[in-house]
Order: C-alpha cells, then structure tokens, then sequence
C-alpha cells in the first residue's frame, strides 16, 4: 500500500489545460501563502495573458543534476524539493530549467521551488494550487491518463490555434 | 446556502465557502471545503481573507485623538468617552450612521436600531457601491437568479462585463456550459476586450457607457415592449451602436432560439454605464426570451444589505452624502468598510474635516478613519459570522472563520455597548426574517431610470478613461489592498493605452502618464495594450488614486451616485517626451 501510494505520487503531475485558464491567478495566491510567500508558480506572459507555469516534478530533473550543494534532491517519494538551508543562491538550478518554472528572482537567498504540496498529497489531497482552481484547468493527473484523454502533454494543453482565444 | 453554515469570504457576492487551518508557524492559510453547489475553488482574494485575519496592522486597540494627540485605550474606557463627545453634539438631525453593506446582515440591522432607539431617530444609510446598489435596485422584484446548475446547463449565455476577471469562481459553471455543445453560445458585452470576451462566441465592443443601450435595443428586437425600457426606447445619444445593429440582432436571435437563456451582469463601478438602466434592459430581455438573470456585485452581502437598507427605511446614500458635503452633520459613526477610499469625492477629507466628531470603527488603518476622532477596533465580516445572501439569492449563515484578535468585536457588539453608555438599550438583534431579506420591487421604469442619459461623445482633446478590476484587488473599501500578496502581484496602478495612442502621446511603456479629470489629477506609470481602442485609457479602478479620477460632483446632485466611464485628459510626463502634450 505504502509503495502503491509512493509510485502513485510519482506519477502525477500538474497539469495546465490551457483552453480552461482564465488567468485569474488563484493558484498563485493559494501557492504564495502556502509557502511562506514565496512566489512559486510563475507566470509566462504570452501577449496579454498570464498563463501559470508550474514545476513539472521531471523524472530526470536537470534542477537536481545541476545543484552544486544538493539542495536541490529527490525525496523517498521522488518529489523534488529545495532545501533552504543547503541551498547557496547560485541560481544553477533556474538556468538549468528547461521549462523556466524557477524564478531568477531569489527570495531570501534562494528561488522558490514547488515541492508538490507534499503533507497535502499524502494525505489523499490535491496540491494546493489544483484545489483553488475554478475552472478545473490545473488537474493532479498522471500523464499517460491525459494522453488516453487525447490530450497532447507537455504541461500545458491547447486545442485552440490561438494562444488566447479558447476555443 | 447548500452546504450548511461555513465561513464565508465577502470579497464578492459569490460569498464562497473558506476555511482557515492553522499552521506550525501560527498562521492561518485557506484550506478548501467540498462544495455541492458545482462551484469549485478560491480565488486570490479569497486566500486574502486568512492573510486579514491575522494582519499585523489589525486594530485592537480603541484610539482617541484630541488635540493632535493619539491615545490608545481599551475599548469599554473609549466608548464611555465616545459617549460624552456624541451627548456634546446632541442633535438627532446633525447625527448619522454609515454601516458598510458588506457586512453580516445582523451588523446592518444593528446599526438601524441603534440608530432608531440610541441616536432619537437619526438618519442611517448603508454603504454600498454605487454600481451594486443601483444594479440590485434595477433587478428588484424580477424572479429568482439562475442557481449555479442551471449556469452549468445554459444553452445561450450574455455577459455584460468581465466576470472571469472580477469574480472568477463563476467561470466554472460558464466555461461548463459553452463546451457542453458545439451550439452553446456565450456572449460578451464589453467595451474594451476582456478574459471573459476570449473565451466567447460573440464580443460585442459597445463603445464606453453604452452597455445598457446596447441591451435595450436586444430587447426591442426579442420584441419587449416599449414600456418595459421607458426612455432607453427612444435610443437617444446611442447612434454609436448602430455599426453593431447587425451583431446586436443575431444576439437577440441566439436568445430567442435558446431554451435556457441566461443573462449575467457584471458592471463595473468604474467602466459600466447606468448600472441601473442595464439592469431594467436586462429584465426586458429577461422577460421576452424568458431568460433568468444573475446580478455580480462587489460587496459579498450586497443583496441582505439593499433588502435591509429598503425594508427599515434607511436614509439613501446619495442623501447623506449630501449632507454631509453640505455641511449639515456634527457627528458621524462609520462602522465598517472605507468608504473614503471608494467615493473619495463623496466623503471626502474636506467634508469629513467639518464634522466636530468622526467616529469610525475599523479593522485595519482606512483612509476614512485618518482623521478621525475616535477608532473602533472591529471584527471583519467574516470573523463576525451572521446571515448572508448571495448573488443567487440564497440566504445562510456564514460561520466565523476565526475568532478576532483580542479587543476587535463586530459590529452589534459594539453597538450594543455603546448603547449601554448612552444609557440607552439596542434591542436583541437575530437572524433577520426572510421576508426582510428580500429585495424591494423595483420602482416604475420611468422613475428608476429619471435622469439617465447615454454618456456622450468624448471630446476632441479627451479620452475614455475606463476603470478594471483585476482577480488581485477589488473595490478599495474591501480592504484587499492590505494583502501581501495583492501588493506582490498589483502593487501600484497602471494606464494602458493603445500603441497608436501611446505614439500620439509620446509615450512607451514604463513613462509616466498624468491623467487629469474634473475630479482629480494622478501620474501613473504607463503600459501599452495592443488590444485597446485609439480614445481609450485603461486603469486599475481599485487603488484609491485612480478611484479619484472618477470622483463625483461636490455637492452631490441628483437621486443616485453617477458611475461609468469618465472623460480625461492625458499628458506624457517623461524627461524624453517632456512638452508632449494633448489635451
């Protein structure tokens, strides 16, 4: 039960349905207090929308590889996390994302890492970020049950031409 | 409501349900209670209502100013010399109350006893924004809003407005509606592009004020009868809309076909024109297609606060503004809210100055209290808990989300206690009757809509100056600007201008552009928006500043607070573009 649960954590993801996103940032103001007002979930600016880019938790994270102090690590549930209190600030990790979810900005020497709101997952939950979303566009879903859902994953999804009119 | 009693949040007339959990760290963060209403989530302000809760600069404390001096004191010694200063000025003609609709109904009751049986009958009013309260005035008495199932089942939406921006736990249920069927259809009625027009089948891009006329001609074309529009029949001043007759016909046609109409008004105080004449377009709408309409306001208990206000015979806003301008007020009670921070022209510091007392209850440092004589340290709405109506009109009890800092007390306690040192009594005040929950009728068309007029041209020299509001901050008497993280993600306000404009101004994003109305003048920084039309200037209605812009005429004129779009002129001021000048 336990190693069912752990792979289970593993495999989900979250992920952003674009053509759901209204940009009303909910999911920015549950994962900002929920962190210590530390501002995890980035925004990409695509013309005059803010669309929210979240950490994609990698299998082969290139922000674990990359961290010259192992603050950077896997836990025993393969949740990548930061530890504050190994972390340097050297900004290794947030240049070598190659999805630009970590902010250039430090807060209090270090960049903001999602940690997948672990005592929550554990506890049967939904990230926090997923939890505030109105519209169902953030989801916990492992990415092979999106594929079957004809979805195309690659964090995000678009069924729409345009990046902001929706279909 | 369906869920039983929880805590509320009050920053929108959605009233979702919130929870607060306390963490290690001793702070309280927002946990999210299964709904069964379809609604689903919390948005940015609602996480503020935990952050408000346990605000550093929460008012504990009462504080007395004389003489320029500040002294704090505990409650029970403040409101006995409270007592005193009130039995100086003793005048029930000179003395007045204004409690902030967006609390719990019981708070609003409260201050109309307290009014009636302590202060000898002197004049109350409720505070609301002038948008929500002339919407709900309008809607009076036309049926029962749709339930949020019924959101979620609409085979024809029209939106007037930008809801997914303002109250975005309602895009949901919307966004469930328009994907349910390739022919479900979501209108937006907007002046400028908006979140919600992005996700439309049809933007309809009224020019700035013309919403209401917009909607009327539907109505006529759905073959409401002329009555029901009183003057917006006539059409007089909306020739603009007539490049949008083609549009505006197969809207109408869309509703006709429909068999589940739904009509969802959103105005903003700041953008919207005659909130009142759109709500009487939308019931004849509403009438012919048989449609249901469902009223957005910014103030959470909008809907308790207006059947309060009405049913025991409150004095209006409007007239106690006037009042107050004119000069004819000792004493004034604020309870709640910071209303010098929305009408910064209708309370403004020069009328507040004459009042020889000005007593406000607050529950963080407001614009309103700044020169106040005596502090009140109060509950907020939600720590208060009591009954609340939302947008869908369904009425409950809101459970306190916490219990407020040692020394703040809602609003009834505090009455009730200062009653006691006017050796007065302030009787028992309960769950309010249904009945006193329900909105009044709505006053006969021609009436209700005296003195409204299509906003005009703007000028050669001028520009539309519209207001937004943003899914961070909403109306400034909310007090969402004390929010960390609305500070992160808005801290200032902005003008956006289109790229043609910003060339005819002179300036690029990041200059400072001044923006001076009849009202006030304010320098803000500039962005430019490639989605805006050439006279259009966008800015964030909800920071006190930019509210000024949009102030009212002193004295206040007329039976109703005017809101809408304001004519400005603009002016670059940059060191590169210095001289650049229209206007």
């Amino acid at each position: 039960m336990g190693s069912q649960r752990m792979a289970e954590v593993i495999d989900k993801r979250v992920m952003l349905d674009l053509d759901l996103c209204i940009e009303c940032r909910s999911c920015s103001a549950a994962c900002y207090y929920a962190h210590t007002d530390l501002p995890i979930v980035q925004y990409a600016e695509l013309l005059v929308g803010k669309l929210p880019v979240i950490c994609r938790q990698c299998e082969e994270a290139a922000c674990v590889a990359v961290c010259p102090a192992e603050a950077m690590y896997r836990d025993e549930q393969g949740v990548a996390k930061r530890s504050l209190a190994m972390c340097r600030g050297c900004g290794s990790c947030v240049q070598a994302c190659p999805f630009g979810v970590l902010d250039p900005e430090l807060t209090r020497h270090s960049p903001a890492k999602c940690d997948l709101c672990e005592e929550r997952v554990s506890a049967g939950l939904e990230p926090r970020c997923v939890a505030a979303c109105p519209t169902e566009a953030l989801r916990f879903a492992v990415p092979r049950e999106m594929e079957q859902e004809g979805l195309l994953v690659l964090g995000a999804r678009a069924a729409g031409h345009h990046p902001l009119k929706r279909r | 409501m369906a869920e039983g009693a929880q805590a509320r949040c009050y920053f929108c007339s959605l009233l979702c349900p919130v929870e607060a959990e306390r963490t290690p760290a001793d702070r309280f963060l927002p946990a999210y209670p299964t709904r069964e209403d379809g609604l689903r989530g919390l948005c940015g302000r609602g996480h503020a209502t935990c952050e408000l809760a346990g605000h550093p600069e929460r008012r504990n404390l009462a504080l007395l100013r004389t003489g320029g001096v500040e002294r704090p004191l505990p409650l029970a010694q403040a409101l006995a010399e409270l007592a005193a200063l009130l039995k100086g000025v003793w005048d029930p003609g000179a003395v007045a109350l204004l409690v902030d609709g967006n609390l719990p109904a019981e708070d609003i009751a409260a201050a109309g006893l307290f009014a009636e049986h302590c202060l000898e009958g002197a004049a109350w009013s409720v505070f609301l924004p002038p948008s929500d309260e002339a919407l709900l005035r309008g809607l009076g008495g036309s049926g029962e809003p749709p339930s949020p199932d019924e959101l979620a089942q609409a085979d024809a939406t029209l939106v007037v407005g930008d809801p997914f921006t303002s109250h975005p736990i309602i895009a949901g249920p919307l966004l469930k509606a328009k994907l349910a069927s390739r022919e479900a259809t979501l209108a937006v009625i907007d002046s400028i592009a908006n979140v919600t027009s992005r996700f439309a089948t049809q933007w309809l891009a009224v020019p700035p004020g013309l919403e209401p006329w917009a909607l009327a001609r539907v109505a006529r074309e759905l073959g409401a009868p002329r009555d029901a529009l009183g003057p917006l029949a006539d059409d007089e001043g909306a020739a603009e809309l007539d490049a949008l007759s083609s549009d505006l016909g197969r809207l109408a046609e869309t509703l006709r076909r429909a068999e589940r109409p739904v009509l969802l008004l959103a105005p903003e105080l700041t953008r919207t024109g005659a909130p009142v004449a759109l709500a009487v377009a939308a019931r004849a709408i509403a009438q012919a297609a048989k449609a249901k309409v469902l009223p957005l306001t910014c103030y959470g208990n909008a809907r308790a606060a207006l059947a309060l206000a009405s049913n025991a015979g409150a004095t209006p806003l409007v007239e106690l503004l006037r009042r107050l301008q004119a000069g004819e007020l000792r004493a004034l009670m604020v309870l709640g809210g910071d209303p010098t921070a929305s009408l910064p022209s209708g309370l403004s510091r020069e009328a507040l100055e004459n009042l020889e007392v000005l007593v406000v209850a607050e529950s963080l440092p407001t614009l309103t209290g700044e020169g106040a004589d005596v502090i009140l340290p109060l509950a907020l709405a939600a720590e208060a808990g009591g009954t609340v109506v939302d947008c869908f009109g369904r009425a409950g009890t809101a459970e306190p989300l916490v219990l407020p800092p040692r020394g703040a007390v809602a609003g009834r306690a505090l009455l009730a206690a200062l009653a006691q040192e006017l050796a007065t009594a302030l009787p028992t005040v309960g769950a309010p009757e249904a009945g006193r929950l329900e909105l009044p009728v709505a006053p006969p068309t021609e009436s209700l809509l005296k003195g409204v007029s299509a906003p005009g041209k703007v000028g050669e020299e001028e520009f539309w100056l519209l207001g937004t509001s943003s899914p961070v901050h909403y109306d400034v008497s909310t007090l969402t600007r004390f929010a960390s993280w609305a500070r992160v993600m808005e801290p200032a306000a902005q003008a956006a201008v289109s790229p043609e404009l910003g060339r005819q101004l002179g300036v690029e994003a990041g200059d400072e552009l001044r923006l001076s109305s009849a009202a006030a003048e304010v320098s803000l920084a500039c962005v430019v928006r490639e989605d805006l039309g050439e006279r259009i200037v966008v800015a964030s209605g909800n920071f006190p500043e930019v509210r000024g812009l949009f102030g009212w005429p002193v004295p206040v004129k007329g039976d109703r607070l005017p809101s809408g779009p304001v004519t400005v002129t603009a002016k670059a001021v940059s060191p590169m573009t210095a001289g650049s000048e229209h206007g």
